[in-house]
């Protein structure tokens, strides 16, 4: 598995109002709010600790409900055998953003500072998003240096792809080097982590368009969907 | 009360929804020092307050931002008059919730923010934590007798746990003494019925209105 720590994440204030129902077409928000929101954007971003592991995986076999890897692993899944389909090797990711944040979190809950708790764990959100996107970035410009496509990526819980898949990437990959790890029932520890899985190959059939959302069951109602338009609107005006 | 009691109250509510930790803070202890007793000024102004921001919220008048620095305030003001509550006061309640987030899962930070918004709305809550087993809601059934019992779940895959649960509570004889209610971003009212339940809500003010609904329906 290959370890990388050196991420650059960039949330900002905006992308933090704006998941929280604040996207700058109303009236203003009070300015004690918004410098609280300020404050605490930074301390999570000073908590954070992002980092991802990966490894490539061959694919040996394939049905209309599974992908069947290499080390004899099965990704059983119709959404993944669908739109993975054409994956030469599957990259396993799995990215965390470390215990800080979350026990920062846990503090504040501690000390009826529930809201204080609530807008620290949306910082995480944002930051394990972005982490993982540019996981997902590193991946497909790994497939295009070599001349290849990478699919959409996928993680267990999306449409229908049960969570205890999580042990396959718990199997592949070096949870503990990340400092990770999974209950009984698949849910990781700190709860800012995540595991995805891309697909590489000359002829996949779902390319990776950015469109991860079309297999959340928050689609269309989820406001970090909005953070991710400001995030490339942002990306646009700067290469602009 | 008096006028100036009855307009302290009112100005402690509106601090709550100006989210002026500060004010709410000195408006508390201007109320107990005028001789309101603490759990009116938790009825009367605090929880008033918070009723404020839930109608707002409502009308789509308030960000969730603004949601946030109430309970803020709201929180920093019941933590002073908790402590002035005394043995011969009896805070007065809408209905008792036991509420926790549901075996397997163990994401807090909805429960926790719901919590107060259900205290704000005159609701006595029990938290039992995350991770709950259906055991430890059984016992806190018979231990606090609530008319609710609410299951947080905050994946899809641990909404379907809401039926063990229920099944045990049936099992133990106890689904019968409570509402089961299901809260979380991942919660559907029909699959909740059918796993059992009584209801579930994605939205703590829906919640409220739902819960008061239920209770009432028992009379």
């Amino acid at each position: 598995m290959r370890i990388v720590q050196e991420v650059s994440i960039d949330v900002s204030l905006d992308q933090l109002l704006q998941l929280h129902g604040v996207d700058g077409s109303g009236r203003a928000v009070k300015r004690s709010v918004v410098e609280n929101y300020r404050d605490l954007l930074q301390e999570g971003l000073k908590a954070a600790r992002p980092v991802y592991g990966y490894r490539s995986v061959p694919v040996v076999g394939k049905s209309e409900d599974e992908l069947l890897l290499e080390t004899g692993h099965q990704l059983a899944s119709q959404v993944v055998a669908r739109n993975l389909a054409g994956s030469e090797v599957v990259y396993l990711i799995c990215c965390t953003i470390g215990p800080v944040l979350e026990s920062l979190v846990a503090g504040y809950g501690a000390s009826n500072q529930p809201a204080k708790a609530y807008v620290l764990d949306s910082v995480g959100s944002l930051i394990t998003d972005q982490l993982a996107n540019a996981a997902c970035s590193a991946v497909d410009e790994l497939a295009r240096d070599s001349g290849l496509l990478s699919t959409v990526p996928l993680s267990p819980g999306d449409a229908n792809w049960p969570l205890a898949a999580q042990d396959v990437f718990y199997d592949l990959l070096d949870f503990t080097a990340l400092g990770v790890s999974l209950s009984d029932t698949h849910i990781m520890s700190p709860l800012k982590s995540c595991t995805l899985a891309v697909g590489v190959g000359e002829n996949v059939k779902r390319l990776h368009d950015g469109a991860t959302c079309d297999f959340c069951q928050f689609n269309g109602r989820c406001n970090l969907q909005k953070t991710r338009d400001t995030t490339s609107q942002r990306e646009g005006s700067r290469n602009g | 009360m008096a006028e100036a009691q009855t307009e302290l109250l009112k100005q402690l509510s509106e601090a709550v929804v100006e989210m002026d930790i500060e004010e709410v803070k000195a408006k508390c202890e201007e109320a107990i020092a005028s001789g309101v007793s603490a759990p009116v000024v938790i009825r009367d102004g605090l929880s008033a307050g918070m009723r404020q921001v839930g109608e707002m919220w409502n009308r789509m008048e308030v960000y969730m931002p603004e949601v946030m620095g109430a309970v803020e305030a709201y929180y920093a003001g019941l933590d002073l008059m908790k402590k002035q509550v005394t043995g011969d006061q009896q805070i007065s309640y809408v209905g008792t919730i036991v509420m926790g987030t549901i075996w397997g899962d163990i994401h807090s930070v909805g429960k926790d923010v719901a919590g107060p918004v259900f205290e704000g709305a005159e609701f006595k809550v029990i938290d039992l934590g995350l991770d709950v087993s259906p055991e430890k809601y059984i016992e806190a059934i018979k231990e606090y007798k609530p008319d609710i019992v609410g299951l947080g779940t905050y994946m899809s895959e641990t909404f379907l746990h809401v039926k063990d649960t229920v099944d045990a509570f049936v099992k133990a004889g106890v689904r019968d003494q409570v509402y089961i209610v299901c809260g979380g971003p991942a919660v559907d009212s029909e699959v909740a019925k059918k796993m059992g339940a009584d209801e579930a809500y994605d939205d703590a003010w829906v919640a409220i209105a739902g819960m008061k609904e239920l209770i009432a329906k028992r009379g």
